[in-house]
């Protein structure tokens, strides 16, 4: 059995291992391969902040939740490890900070102690007058895909950059399924009209007195469109730009303007705090994640697609929930070819 | 008399706070701080200044709680400012934990920190060997960043700093008229007094960048408190212990016990052991003594023996303290024959 996965950004690696994993063991040959055109540290990934934070309205598909939950419990379960900060895994307490009372989030018990703020914790946020408290999780993208490379490493997976330019390419290179992760550029191997990049930038800061995240909403403007600061292991990431069908890579000077002033003006100590680096990234933006296989005929063979991109601004805090269920769909095409050799242990 | 001379001894958070708290509140006066020890070498350069605080047996519970509130608000607007990182005072959130349910589950301050709630099931998940616990935010006040901070505020109004080991109080007469004893542990020699001893604390300064959340064990002997540049692991309570070098076993046990509460500390690293002399007291001592000599007169104010809440209680105490000498310098200004202190 060969796997190609297309891509090496959370989505891809960890669907990698995840399928790594769950089949090494119960098929007669397994080899993966991750082809990607970008590995750590360009991917987009790697410019995520890396807080575990869904949207605060519930998705159009229910599943996603799902996957939500999921990967929250199974980054949680790795707290406690001596390896949590190997893995670029910590848990963060902050704030989420509104203009007004709003209903509260359907995470609100996946995350811990979920709490309303009190009128004293809402004096320290002037321009606000409503929010919450909860302890989450932070998954620095860099060092989880730092990670995921080593356990992949590990295991046997091998890694080739290359630009791919069709699935027909990849199956007449013997693979006999491929994992399609190529996030906000799935549209260069398939068109989809509706995903659309949505660009961020983000100032990342050494601000070693930040210990809590801060983020706030602005209903009028949009999510990430409001300012975000969001503590990393080293570095403090400040963000707040969204822009739908923007491709620039490069880092724009008004969007700093309004990032480091909506940043200042919201947390006042970071006035003085040096500036380590800026990163310009897409988040790949999908009314709902695009998971599902699609048969592909060339010649006389049938190769699988699973498709597993568009996890918008949410790729990290979704990831593992998908990379579970991409391997319950690769177990089904085991199944149907009868390829394995004693049933999996657990799906 | 127009100028009152004040000296203050001691220069740890007690006297450096109180010095700044006199030159603001007591009209035409010098202040001169006097101490052998400055930052970052004071005991107050140990302590990781969390502001989670002690109970003072001999002292009633509102007066605590005024002190302490009186600290956090002062410390929780440097926070909020630009100045916070100067001044070394930042937010942080945790729990303290709790092997069996303690009698008080709210504990006086319970109202002064942010946001103080029980822990849920799920939060104490963490913690398999504890059964109950408190979240709350609080502050945390960094004394190598705190007391040059303060240094700056005295020196700018006009304050004086003196290196020298005062062996006696008589020894500030007659160029001082008000002397403030902020000496702490040096009060046992400086005012003849044996209920001050030290409680001896050993601590690890460590580098773990990922830790963002305090944690205490109820018992007060196993912490870990992420600060700006590093995270302060402790630690210990040996009464009467003087002995200022690291013990290496000491440290072995304090980073086992840590790591048994937050495993990913073991990869922490660039370790470096401390030590803290706390000075402990029943309650901190906080009242006025004319000091007579003869025909000589020394007005003294007693400012010491905060054991492990120096940094906790400092502010309100030093508002008292600050109180107290502008009494004095009242009663020098007020001409009367036979006046008393």
């Amino acid at each position: 059995m060969r796997v190609v996965v297309i891509g090496a950004g959370v989505i891809g690696l960890s669907t990698a291992l995840c399928i790594h994993e769950r089949y090494h063991s119960v098929l007669q040959s397994l080899d993966v391969k991750v082809y990607a055109e970008r590995f750590t540290p360009l991917t987009n990934t790697d410019v995520a902040a890396g807080l575990w934070q869904p949207y605060l309205s519930e998705p159009s598909n229910p599943q996603e939740a799902h996957w939500n939950q999921q990967t929250f419990n199974y980054l949680l379960s790795h707290i406690g490890s001596p390896n949590a900060a190997d893995m670029g895994l910590a848990p963060v307490s902050g704030y989420n900070l509104f203009h007004e009372v709003v209903p509260d989030p359907y995470w609100k018990d996946v995350v811990l102690g979920f709490r309303k703020l009190t009128p004293r914790e809402l004096d320290m946020f002037p321009d606000y007058s409503y929010g919450w408290f909860n302890t989450s999780l932070i998954l620095e993208g860099r060092k989880y895909l730092q990670w995921l490379t080593e356990r992949l490493t590990e295991r046997g997976v091998k890694f080739l950059l290359r630009k791919v330019e069709s699935f027909e390419e990849v199956a007449r290179g013997g693979a006999d399924v491929i994992i399609n992760c190529t996030g906000v550029w799935a549209g260069a191997l398939q068109p989809d009209p509706l995903l659309q990049p949505g660009r961020g930038q983000i100032i990342k800061v050494d601000a070693p007195w930040m210990k809590h995240f801060i983020i706030t909403h602005d209903p009028e403007r949009g999510i990430y469109k409001s300012p975000y600061i969001i503590p990393g292991i080293q570095a403090v990431t400040l963000g707040g730009i969204f822009q739908l069908g923007n491709w620039s890579e490069t880092n724009n000077i008004q969007d700093h303007n309004t990032i480091w002033e909506g940043c200042c003006r919201l947390e006042p100590t970071l006035k003085d705090a040096k500036i380590v680096s800026e990163c310009t990234g897409f988040r790949p933006v999908r009314p709902q994640v695009r998971l599902e296989r699609e048969e592909l005929h060339v010649g006389s063979s049938n190769t699988e697609v699973i498709h597993n991109y568009g996890h918008g601004g949410y790729g990290l805090t979704i990831h593992w929930g998908c990379a579970l269920e991409v391997a319950k769909i690769f177990g089904k095409i085991l199944e149907e070819r009868n390829l394995l050799r004693m049933p999996p242990s657990h799906l | 008399m127009d100028t009152v001379r004040i000296a203050a001894v001691g220069a740890g958070v007690v006297g450096l706070s109180t010095a700044v708290c006199i030159s603001k509140l007591v009209p035409r006066c010098s202040i001169t701080v006097i101490s052998d020890q400055f930052t970052p070498e004071t005991t107050s350069d140990v302590a990781a200044g969390m502001l989670i605080p002690p109970v003072y047996p001999d002292t009633p519970i509102h007066k605590q709680k005024q002190w302490f509130k009186e600290t956090f608000d002062h410390l929780f607007a440097i926070a909020n400012s630009a100045e916070a990182e100067d001044a070394g005072v930042l937010l942080v959130s945790g729990w303290q934990i709790f092997r069996s349910i303690p009698t008080e589950e709210v504990p006086f301050w319970a109202d002064v920190v942010l946001g103080f709630r029980k822990m849920t099931e799920d939060e104490l998940k963490k913690f398999p060997q504890h059964v109950f616990g408190q979240a709350f935010t609080t502050l945390k006040c960094e004394g190598p960043a705190y007391l040059p901070w303060l240094e700056k505020r005295l020196k700018g109004s006009g304050g004086l700093i003196l290196t020298r080991r005062v062996e006696d109080l008589w020894e500030l007469h007659p160029s001082f008229d008000i002397v403030v004893n902020c000496s702490g542990l040096g009060s046992r020699q400086l005012a003849g007094d044996p209920k001050i001893f030290p409680v001896r604390g050993q601590v690890l300064k460590v580098q773990a960048p990922w830790v963002k959340h305090f944690i205490r064990d109820g018992s007060g002997l196993t912490y870990i408190y992420p600060g700006i540049s590093n995270v302060t692991l402790g630690g210990t309570r040996q009464k009467g212990d003087w002995n200022l070098s690291p013990d290496a076993e000491i440290s072995k046990g304090i980073l086992s016990r840590c790591c048994a509460l937050e495993p990913s500390l073991h990869g922490a690293c660039d370790i470096r052991e401390k030590v803290g002399l706390r000075p402990t007291r029943p309650g901190v001592r906080l009242e006025k003594e004319l000091l007579a000599q003869g025909s000589r007169r020394l007005p003294v104010v007693h400012h010491y023996g905060h054991g492990s809440g120096g940094i906790a209680m400092h502010w309100g105490t030093a508002l008292e303290a600050a109180r107290l000498v502008s009494e004095c310098a009242q009663a020098l200004r007020t001409p009367a024959p036979k006046s008393k202190l």
